[in-house]
């Protein structure tokens, strides 16, 4: 029998971690290898597990146990038998997930780095399906002119909020000169009337490029990825106030510059 | 409800590489969940379906984790139906180099989506066209009247795998999902009800069949439901060859005598 093992820190409630685990069917169909579930006469699950040139492939029937703090998936296949426990620990801001998965039969003593690889997948998904139900629990929806102030840019979803309310009123070439993004945006504001104004640019190999959000003068979020890695700040302060002004000031060069603004809306 | 956050890769040479990106389910879809895909080679990445609003997070983060966005060179959109073109204005960000690619019909609807799309847009003509991608070519094959009047498959001559729009869309059931089609019979009964009355004509059916048949693909994913390789692919060439559809079989019931 081969044992795999990891763990997984989540930002989210342990009711939003234990809703994923409670349901059976959605929590395996998000393991990684796993291309077919049936829940018609209980649940049962394909998985081709990779390695190298071959897949490993069977079907299992599951079944499931839990007490306290344990979740675990059994799985009985043609070929395999596979079982997943899950532990949980409670802490403060989140809870702590202990994944161990077991597997005996077809293929092995071959599948070590595979059966790590779906370990660390499940405890992935299990992350994000957790995260995501807080974060459906935390939805309200809002106004374009709100989204705009809860704007982050290391939360894409935040920003596909914001866009999904805005129009793009301007694409062009633009040099921006050294410490010159602010000379941009009067040139901009001539031609715009709107007071928020989110602005993005690429250079044209892709290797730089910036978004940022205005209210008037006031940056909200700036997010800069150069060759030296990606600056992302939602201002909340002063003193993410000066790093954003830093940030702004790095950026220079010809990039192809495209401006949103809100148009309004839930 | 039908969730899987995770990518599947379909096929990978080391420099050529094709990955489905997942799926879900909105309440009102029904059991028709949309599929998205990626095809990367080199530096190089066409993203293939990009899908509406609600799928854009589980995209972009799947995309991510396989090539930076700003390395995405074509979005490549089958046909104008919103769960493929939705999400755009997103994509127009998060992939800020990439040329959306669509039937030359369409064209001049994409402004209606907020975006300022001219010069990064490339209108496929009705015949279709050859997409460079690093050292692969992709070919938007013309699929016209399946569902759409302008409509494209698109078919990644390297992998052999044929993206194809509407074609073998399939309506799962609520107690089952598959991304692999292995029992064809089976699978008819989620494809035909979908594949009778959307598609429009069975004499535009036939011809894609004759036309596919020459380029002899490996692998046929459509935008809905499982996809179809090995001994299916030729079933699925067979079944649709059969099929009788659309305004060929519903005018009496539409018009009456």
């Amino acid at each position: 029998m081969k044992r795999k093992s990891t763990s997984v820190r989540i930002e989210a409630s342990r009711e939003a971690v234990e809703k994923v685990l409670k349901d059976v069917p959605s929590f395996v169909t998000n393991w990684p290898y796993v291309v077919r579930v049936s829940t018609r006469n209980g649940l049962t699950a394909e998985i081709m597990l990779p390695r190298f040139l071959f897949k490993f492939r069977d079907v299992y029937r599951f079944e499931h146990h839990s007490d306290y703090s344990s979740y675990i998936y059994d799985g009985r296949g043609e070929k395999s038998h596979l079982t997943l426990v899950v532990t949980l620990k409670q802490w403060q801001k989140g809870v702590e997930a202990a994944l161990e998965l077991s597997y005996s039969g077809r293929g092995e003593f071959w599948l070590g780095k595979t059966l790590q690889d779906l370990v660390e997948g499940i405890g992935k998904s299990l992350r994000e399906l957790a995260e995501s139900e807080q974060g459906a629990t935390n939805d309200i929806p809002q106004s374009s002119g709100d989204v705009a102030i809860h704007v982050d840019f290391s939360d894409p979803m935040s920003v596909a909020n914001f866009l999904a309310k805005s129009r793009m009123v301007h694409g062009g070439l633009h040099v921006i000169g050294n410490g010159g993004l602010f000379d941009l945006v009067g040139e901009l504001r001539g031609t715009m009337r709107d007071r928020i104004l989110y602005i993005s640019g690429v250079t044209s190999d892709g290797t730089s490029s910036f978004k940022v959000l205005l209210d008037g003068s006031r940056i909200l979020a700036i997010e800069y990825r150069g060759p030296e890695g990606v600056e992302v700040i939602k201002v909340e302060g002063d003193e993410d106030a000066r790093k954003a002004a830093e940030i702004a000031a790095k950026i220079s060069g010809p990039y192809m510059v495209n401006v949103w603004v809100p148009i309004g809306g839930v | 409800m039908i969730r899987n956050m995770n990518s599947y890769p379909l096929y990978d040479d080391g420099e050529h590489k094709v990955y489905w990106l997942g799926i879900e389910e909105s309440e009102e879809e029904r059991g028709i969940l949309t599929n998205q895909y990626l095809v990367v080679d080199g530096n190089e990445a066409a993203l293939v379906e990009p899908g509406g609003f609600f799928v854009f997070s589980r995209v972009l983060r799947n995309v991510s984790s396989i090539v930076p966005p700003t390395q995405i060179k074509y979005l490549l959109y089958s046909h104008q139906d919103p769960d493929v073109v939705a999400g755009l204005n997103l994509w127009f960000e998060y992939a800020p180099l990439a040329k959306l690619v669509i039937s030359d019909l369409w064209v001049r609807f994409i402004p209606h989506l907020a975006v300022l799309s001219a010069g990064r847009t490339i209108g496929i003509p009705d015949k279709g066209a050859d997409f460079k991608l690093g050292k692969s070519i992709i070919k938007a094959v013309p699929s016209h009247y399946l569902h759409s009047p302008g409509n494209f498959s698109f078919y990644d001559e390297k992998s052999g795998i044929l993206f194809s729009s509407d074609i073998g869309a399939a309506a799962f059931s609520k107690d089952e999902w598959y991304l692999f089609v292995e029992d064809f019979e089976d699978h008819i009964k989620h494809m035909e009800g979908f594949h009778r009355r959307y598609m429009s004509s069975t004499k535009a059916l036939r011809a894609w069949v004759r036309h596919v048949r020459k380029l002899k693909p490996k692998v046929i994913a459509p935008q809905h439901g499982a996809i179809f390789r090995d001994e299916h692919v030729g079933k699925f060439l067979d079944w649709l060859e059969s099929l009788e559809v659309g305004i060929d079989v519903f005018e009496k019931e539409f018009y009456g005598e």
